[in-house]
């Protein structure tokens, strides 16, 4: 035992004490990646960074919509620009450097005074508002359903300032396991994962094909240090480094975004444990199966994009066409990565979480057992 | 002349053969694609959907119908019958005269904002139900395509995802040939060699160019067989912008090669910025929705300007020709100057 530590401590130096690159992806990549999500949805959830960038064209001054719109152009959400002439801001609008125009007609004072004076007889007069925007742009599809929002709000004021007005209350609350729903704790089980999977896919095998290539493994196999032993180090090593790596993320996550205790909950490190496990395993299989360097870097990168992209990590991808869902149902990350968010309050998507990610760590195992030679390169 | 074509012949061959180069030109920003045009080409709207129970009087069931939005409304006749099913939902609403309960259970940042509006939208619908309140304003909607084409938010995604491959196999692409060319002596071989410096740089040049342009041609080929996305390409433009940008990124790629002794370092800060760049490019995120001080850092990326170009070329976006002939205009003189830079460090003879 005294014998894999001490390897275990000499591998850790030399792959990420030694190489700046290994300690850089496992160490302070994930602490970047964490920093830049973030700063950019840590407001998007509350709309606190939103800005929808507004151009209003009067064809006529209208005292009416400039009043409805004087309220919103202190709000830091809208950025409202003034037009006189329709194609200069569509022109702007196809540029994008507006998110959506929005036409008063020149006749839009009459008609709206028209308009709210027989709203109370049995006669009805409505006045039209376009609209403009971009489909194809998220933004601008926002903007406009936000402006839509408005304006019908808009309507509903005038006709409480008639009187007699009944309100309707709304209780809106979130449920008690997610009183507040914060993006940087949400974000938080991502990049534990990420991390776990980085050294899997990456360090595990990066470690044992360079050394396969270097005819280590095969100078350590008649040395009195066996196969089993040095497999045993390159994992304690990576625990290692991930222990390290996680001390790092959970300060910061704790002491920058107050995530939550129930991180340092059994449960929660039970999970990590058990992530480690599997991708420590598929790091060997994937070893175990491939000879060269060039090709696990590509079959590595290749998986870890997949799992990551395809695991619920940062977009809900359990809605897709079923022709790629069945990669999200058999990536382990996924159940994992839903585990631990429940963990933390948030509503798990999938009920079973411990099948797929036990079938892989299985198959793994059965694989590298039988290619157990081709991993330390004799064949 | 002929020195140019046998580097440029030899450097694309030794390119072609290198596995390892060819998978991240070619395959790897096609794996992204098809991620992105997978779990996208929905719509933004398109495949979400929102469940929601609600517990209300028949009456107001009828008027809760003509919600328009991605949620699927789920009607219960009492409390306990949704509470049996609370698992399945997004957010359960009870609905009693003039008060409205509802429980959020947002699982992602999506649904938060689809809850958020779906209250607002409920509460003015309700009101309206209840003091009998007539439309005054009609809002209309108007499409309006920035490049002329009936397109989807997916197209105008790709756009990107081609404007990012362009760049990542620019600089990634001369990060790991210099340092392969490092590594077997070949740039010190060529600095004993009668070998023009010119050659080398417009032989490397070449040489990528070509990939750059395999690698968009393949990219846009499997948008339009696989997820039928629709372009009205310009050819010409577009060929010009794949020679500026991937000119542009070849140069920061060498700056990096030869600021860092070690291949890796190089990688990782190339890494970084490439990282940096998905993010505040405006590419899979929108840039107003970016807090306002890193919104000032988007002007510095170079992806937010590549991305334009290549709508504007692919017919997804408009632009002005000034703008964008100066875009790749600034891309051209830049490159070539760090390119010209580069070679004079490179192979500069040793003392």
């Amino acid at each position: 035992m005294k014998k894999i530590l001490r390897f275990s401590l000499y591998l850790f130096l030399n792959d990420y004490i030694r190489d700046f690159s290994g300690s850089f992806w496992i160490f302070f990549f994930p602490l970047i990646l964490y920093l830049i999500l973030t700063s950019i949805f840590g407001g998007i959830a509350e709309g606190e960074n939103v800005t929808f960038r507004i151009g209003v064209v009067y064809e006529e001054k209208s005292t009416a919509f400039e009043k409805m719109v004087s309220h919103l152009k202190g709000e830091k959400v809208f950025d409202i620009r003034e037009y006189r002439k329709v194609d200069e801001a569509l022109k702007q609008l196809k540029e994008s450097k507006l998110d959506v125009v929005i036409f008063v007609d020149k006749n839009f004072d009459s008609s709206f005074t028209k308009a709210i004076l027989l709203a109370k007889t049995k006669m009805k007069l409505t006045v039209p508002i376009d609209i403009y925007y971009v489909p194809e742009r998220t933004e601008s599809s926002m903007a406009k359903d936000v402006v839509k929002s408005i304006l019908k709000t808009m309507e509903v004021e005038i006709w409480r300032s008639f009187g007699n007005f009944k309100d309707v209350k709304v209780e809106s609350s979130l449920e008690e396991k997610t009183k507040k729903f914060n993006m940087a704790h949400y974000y938080f089980p991502a990049i534990v994962m990420m991390t776990i999977m980085s050294i899997g896919f990456f360090s595990i095998p990066y470690s044992i094909a360079e050394k396969r290539e270097r005819k280590s493994t095969r100078r350590l196999l008649v040395s009195p240090f066996g196969s089993g032993e040095f497999i045993l180090s390159v994992i304690l090593n990576n625990f290692l480094a991930l222990l390290i790596s996680l001390t790092l993320l959970f300060s910061m996550g704790m002491l920058f975004y107050r995530v939550p205790k129930v991180i340092l909950s059994s449960q929660f490190i039970l999970q990590i444990i058990l992530g480690m496990l599997i991708y420590s395993m598929i790091g060997l299989m994937i070893v175990s199966l491939v000879k060269r360097i060039s090709t696990i870097s590509i079959i590595s990168n290749s998986l870890f994009q997949a799992m990551m992209f395809l695991g619920n990590f940062y977009f809900n991808v359990l809605n897709m066409s079923w022709g790629i869902r069945w990669f999200v149902y058999i990536n382990p990350a996924t159940y994992i990565l839903d585990k631990l968010r429940g963990t933390m309050g948030y509503n798990s998507y999938l009920s079973n979480h411990l099948l797929v990610p036990f079938a892989w760590l299985v198959l793994s195992i059965l694989i590298v057992t039988l290619n157990f030679k081709r991993v330390m390169g004799v064949e | 002349m002929s020195d140019f074509v046998s580097l440029a012949k030899c450097m694309f061959k030794e390119s072609i053969r290198n596995k390892g180069t060819m998978f991240f030109t070619l395959i790897f920003p096609m794996i992204f694609l098809i991620i992105f045009g997978s779990v996208f080409s929905g719509g933004s709207v398109g495949d979400v959907q929102i469940d929601v129970g609600v517990v209300c009087s028949e009456n107001i069931r009828e008027s809760l119908k003509t919600l328009k939005g991605p949620w699927n409304l789920i009607f219960y006749e009492s409390e306990s019958d949704m509470d049996e099913n609370r698992k399945d939902l997004d957010a359960l609403v009870w609905i009693s005269g003039e008060s409205v309960r509802i429980l959020k259970k947002p699982r992602d940042m999506s649904n938060m904002g689809y809850l958020n509006s779906f209250e607002m939208s409920l509460k003015i619908l309700l009101e309206k139900k209840l003091n009998g309140v007539k439309d005054i304003v009609v809002v209309r909607e108007r499409k309006i395509h920035a490049g002329g084409m009936d397109i989807r938010p997916f197209d105008y995604l790709l756009a990107g995802v081609i404007a990012i491959s362009i760049l990542s196999s620019g600089m990634f692409g001369v990060i790991t040939l210099f340092s392969h060319y490092r590594e077997l002596g070949v740039l010190r071989r060529f600095k004993v060699s009668p070998v023009r410096k010119i050659s080398f740089v417009l032989g490397l040049s070449f040489s990528k160019f070509i990939l750059s342009l395999l690698a968009a041609f393949i990219m846009i080929g499997v948008s339009i067989f696989i997820f039928h996305g629709k372009y009205s390409m310009n050819l010409f433009l577009f060929i010009v912008t794949i020679i500026s940008s991937t000119l542009g990124m070849m140069a920061l790629g060498i700056i990096l090669s030869l600021s860092f002794k070690s291949p890796t370092a190089a990688n990782n800060v190339a890494s970084i910025i490439l990282t940096i760049m998905l993010f505040f490019s405006g590419v899979y995120f929108p840039i107003t929705f970016l807090p306002p001080k890193l919104r000032i850092l988007s002007f510095f990326m170079p992806a937010r300007y590549v991305a334009d170009a290549v709508r504007y070329t692919l017919g997804l976006q408009s632009m002005s020709a000034l703008n964008f002939w100066l875009i790749n205009t600034v891309f051209l003189i830049t490159g070539s100057i760090l390119l010209w830079v580069a070679s004079e460090i490179s192979l500069k003879p040793e003392s």
